[in-house]
């Protein structure tokens, strides 16, 4: 590199080459003896303290005391009653689905959700009504435009004035001029509808002649997002939980929480590959919680403290028919 | 300071208990970090306060670190969101004390240590007017010297958006400085990746 005065390397260097910090070891010292006596007096408190929080938040969002559950019925709804568990109805990067009897197809649809790092987008899994045809989206866009069935997320997508039709082999949107206002609507719509049919690239199109396609994973998703439970299902056994994570050395955290914020669970797993989005899984033995409502959450570990992306679901434990040690 | 490492495992990051690693770490880069987080604060007493929050959570979950090799980045990288942290909470304060210090005159004859302040404190006052993004990413190119790839990892952004603050910030930090320089700094090698 130059050493060029001129330059930009050098004009950062030169602004901070006279600080002289001063010594603040025996600070740092005392402050990690302190927290380290603080956590082992407190463990407990702590712990309650910050569930307690969690569930508090979560609880002020509307909706989230009386989730709508999807059918717990209906074939291939995720953690219906007496199915195997979650896992078993939403495959891993499921996009498309066959279509139930009910006239149904589950599909990938991405919401908005907050992030200490911003707006950013979460997946949600849900059942929407097949189409006239493999090409007709109208039934993902309406479904969109509906919203999210879990609280903590919303749409930015209305619906009106939003055209989408598979052409030579692309996805392409016609888009109102409030959708191309607005970047993070579009790629709600966009990844949506790249997710409806199996990943053909999608391109939006504006009324000015203004074209877009999908960002980067890393500028638009959530950092850490559960794609399995859906909200408000029940389960009964064994909770198998996966989602996607691009976070610090791959490391999710996971909680079980109660109705009263008590943790009942807790633990860390980790995403197949910590350098790029990938995925995460980890089962969760239920045996011997009393049944009712719980909140499984998964965070990515605040490493800097600037605040950790969270994705969250409530469930319902439902009394495991296989568990002998449960009083009847 | 306790510590459990042998002879043989002092210098293997991955020996170290976390006192150790305090020691160590704080040897090797507790002034670089307090310098980088002044070009994205400004102020000196709060990036030292940053980089003493950086050097604690480390210790906090020095355990927990699957790569130990890779606590330096983890520093920097804790410097740089509680730097941002810290900005966004106290950007009312930070304005009032950015306008008393650019009220504060540099006085005609004064000293050549006094003029090289004033021009430090020129090119500081700059990056602080930059969008947060775009501050962070000149900073960590051009002090830190980390490659575009590096920069993404760290702020948790795509390459291309690493590419595009850059140039952006760049291109800003220029204007900024025009008024101030007979000459404004050159365009700088965006494309450069051999960090």
């Amino acid at each position: 590199m130059t050493d060029d005065p001129h330059s930009m390397r050098h004009l950062l260097h030169d602004a901070v080459d006279d600080v002289e910090p001063r010594d603040r070891l025996t600070a740092v010292r005392a402050r990690a003896v302190r927290r380290r006596g603080a956590r082992r007096a407190a463990w407990g408190g702590g712990a309650l303290l910050a569930a307690a929080a969690t569930v508090v938040a979560v609880a002020l969002v509307p909706g989230t005391d009386a989730p709508r559950a999807l059918d717990p019925g209906s074939p291939g709804s995720p953690g219906s009653a007496g199915s195997p568990g979650p896992s078993a109805t939403v495959p891993d990067g499921a996009t498309t689905g066959t279509p139930s009897e009910g006239g149904t197809v589950l599909r990938a649809l991405y919401f908005v959700g907050d992030t200490p790092r911003g707006d950013r987008l979460y997946r949600e899994f849900r059942q929407v009504p097949v189409g006239t045809g493999p090409d007709d989206l109208a039934p993902v866009v309406a479904a969109l435009a509906a919203g999210p069935d879990d609280g903590d997320y919303r749409t930015r997508v209305t619906g009106d004035g939003v055209s989408a039709q598979v052409v030579e082999g692309e996805v392409r949107v016609l888009v109102p001029d409030a959708l191309y206002d607005d970047p993070l609507a579009a790629q709600q719509l966009l990844r949506t509808l790249e997710a409806a049919t199996d990943g053909l690239p999608s391109t939006w199109y504006a009324a000015d002649g203004r074209v877009g396609s999908v960002a980067d994973d890393r500028d638009l998703l959530a950092s850490v997002s559960i794609s399995d439970p859906a909200e408000g299902v029940a389960v009964s056994g064994v909770l198998r939980a996966r989602g996607r994570g691009y976070v610090f050395e791959g490391t999710v955290a996971w909680h079980l929480y109660d109705v009263d914020g008590g943790s009942v669970r807790d633990g860390v797993t980790t995403t197949a590959d910590s350098s790029r989005f990938s995925p995460w899984q980890v089962e969760v033995g239920l045996t011997g919680l009393p049944a009712g409502r719980y909140l499984f959450v998964v965070e990515e570990d605040d490493v800097t403290g600037d605040g950790a992306t969270s994705d969250t679901r409530w469930i319902t434990v439902e009394p495991d028919p296989t568990d002998w040690r449960m009083d009847p | 300071m306790s510590g459990t490492g042998d002879a043989a495992g002092a210098g293997d990051p991955r020996h170290w208990s976390a006192d150790e690693a305090l020691e160590h770490l704080y040897a090797a880069h507790w002034r670089r970090l307090v310098r980088l987080s002044v070009l994205l604060v400004r102020d000196q007493g709060t990036a030292e306060e940053v980089a003493q929050d950086a050097f604690v959570a480390l210790h906090k979950r020095w355990r927990r670190l699957r790569d130990p090799d890779r606590a330096a980045a983890y520093l920097r990288q804790t410097v740089v969101n509680r730097s941002r942290s810290v900005l966004r909470h106290r950007a009312v304060v930070d304005r009032h004390a950015a306008a008393l210090r650019r009220e504060e005159p540099v006085t005609d004859g004064a000293d050549a240590p006094a003029l090289d302040r004033a021009r430090r404190d020129t090119v500081l006052d700059a990056l602080a007017a930059l969008p947060d993004r775009q501050r962070e990413v000149l900073a960590l190119r051009y002090y830190a010297d980390l490659s575009e790839a590096e920069i993404a990892d760290a702020l948790g952004i795509a390459r291309g958006s690493v590419k595009a603050h850059a140039s952006r910030g760049a291109a800003a930090l220029r204007g900024l400085l025009a008024d101030e320089r007979p000459t404004a700094p050159p365009e700088p090698d965006l494309n450069r990746d051999d960090q």
